[in-house]
């Protein structure tokens, strides 16, 4: 897992699409291509249709390249452990366009990924719905995992100064365990403290509709001319 | 274990599998009855714990890594149906960032990572656990819930994407020994929060009563996973009397 996903030094605020729309918005367009990527027929002309899906949401988000290609470098290498065996029941040319649609599918989310700050998810799923239990929930974690990344940095240090290898171990994950359970402990007593728990909503704005109904417009007619053309 | 998006095309498997995993994260949430607070500050603290653990990923035979899942650990701290939520909090992270796991089948991906391991660890932490018996139920669950929730990935790739059959037994061999592991490495982790935090687990000794139906799931689990060796790959009844016809 790439750590810098969840330090907020990736997101995009600055891309076109993130100019017009708020995270829930661009969360609904995510999930919208993707299921259109996702469900494009196995032929020439689904793989072509996905191809531009996938190129249209890169031209509007422009992610930057490196940390782009970072995380699909090991979106990949999930993709290809399952396509893998395809290769033996379908045969290759079979298995390698079910891999392409597969990556281009990530490849999609990752692009929406890069307009996403790491605190803007949970107020954005709760802005499309998702109960506030699950959200807060989503934006505590969210929050916690830079501390534990810090937390987990410095316990390797201590071991590296004390003469062990920099190697994350059972010991190293009981040690953080520990941690995050004291942690937890402050946290529950602030958030009663304060009296509520509960994330806020980014509340979804006109263009927002507009942008999620394109991209869906878009995958269903990408999915029509396909099966057309199948 | 993660599905990704793409791998399985069928669109009405993906409808049914999402609305499974859905209908358990909507039940999960009504069922969540702790206090806000206490809920969500250990739901967020341990799932960003799990989140990390899951990013070690270690080789477990030659040609496959493994990593923990969790989800046993969650359900002894957290109860079952707050570790489902933190499960669904921490796949719904994966596939929005990682691109690990995938939008369109995070359903398929709550029922296999989150409701079939969290519901097995708390049937078996029902039927084994009175007393001190945790590290056992930890051992047994997380080895059972994780072989379970392979098995039913397997047959959806193997029976719907179009997988060879081979792959059942070799995902499900390799989850299983992978179980092993992290139910170990789990009930080592309840003794060393037992002993920071005796009370830590009174939390949801309340709802390890087992109910009937929970010792009769648990003991369905054990006897369909006993028999996934003996499948059978002779084609059925029905596919023969097919095969006939076309002749």
């Amino acid at each position: 897992m790439n750590a810098r996903a969840f330090d907020g030094t990736n997101a995009r605020p600055d891309s076109w699409l993130s100019r017009i729309t708020t995270a829930p918005g661009r969360l609904l367009c995510c999930i919208a291509l993707v299921i259109g990527i996702a469900t494009c027929p196995l032929s020439g002309a689904g793989t072509l249709a996905s191809a531009i899906l996938f190129g249209a949401a890169a031209i509007a988000i422009a992610p930057a390249p490196r940390p782009f290609l970072r995380r699909l470098a090991y979106a990949s290498l999930v993709v290809v452990a399952l396509v893998g065996p395809f290769y033996f029941s379908v045969g290759a040319s079979a298995a390698l366009a079910r891999g392409g649609r597969a990556l281009l599918a990530s490849a999609t989310a990752l692009c929406f990924a890069a307009t996403l700050k790491p605190t803007e998810l949970g107020p954005a799923m709760r802005g499309i719905g998702v109960p506030a239990k699950l959200s807060s929930i989503i934006s505590v974690m969210m929050r916690q995992l830079t501390q534990l990344g810090e937390e987990g940095r410095r316990l390797l240090l201590a071991r590296k100064l004390r003469g062990a290898t920099g190697m994350i171990g059972p010991d190293v994950l009981a040690s953080l365990l520990v941690r995050s359970s004291r942690r937890a402990e402050k946290l529950e007593l602030a958030l009663t403290l304060r009296g509520s728990a509960a994330t806020g909503a980014i509340a979804m704005t006109a263009a927002d509709r507009a942008a999620a109904a394109s991209c869906a417009l878009a995958a269903i007619a990408t999915q029509l001319i396909v099966r057309a053309v199948h | 274990m993660h599905l990704a998006d793409g791998i399985v095309s069928h669109f009405p498997t993906l409808v049914a599998l999402n609305a499974a995993g859905a209908g358990v994260v909507a039940y999960a949430v009504r069922r969540s009855t702790e206090t806000e607070a206490q809920q969500i500050a250990w739901a967020g603290t341990l799932g960003a714990f799990v989140l990390a653990a899951q990013a070690v990923n270690v080789p477990l035979v030659p040609g496959a890594s493994a990593h923990v899942i969790g989800a046993g650990l969650l359900t002894l701290v957290l109860g079952p149906w707050r570790a489902i939520l933190t499960m669904a909090a921490v796949l719904i992270i994966q596939a929005v960032f990682l691109a690990d796991g995938g939008l369109t089948v995070l359903g398929a991906n709550v029922v296999t990572i989150a409701a079939i391991p969290c519901l097995t660890v708390h049937a078996t932490r029902s039927a084994l656990a009175r007393g001190t018996r945790l590290g056992l139920a930890a051992t047994v669950g997380v080895a059972l819930g994780n072989a379970l929730g392979a098995a039913v990935l397997a047959a959806v790739l193997v029976y719907i994407s179009g997988a060879p059959r081979w792959t059942f037994g070799w995902l499900v061999g390799v989850q299983s020994a992978a179980g092993v592991i992290e139910g170990l490495l789990t009930a080592t982790a309840v003794s060393r929060l037992r002993r920071y935090s005796p009370t830590l687990f009174e939390r949801t000794t309340s709802s390890s009563v087992a109910p009937p139906v929970m010792r009769w799931a648990l003991l369905g689990a054990v006897l369909v996973a006993a028999c996934i060796p003996f499948a059978s790959e002779l084609p059925d009844a029905l596919e023969v009397v097919v095969t006939r016809l076309d002749r």
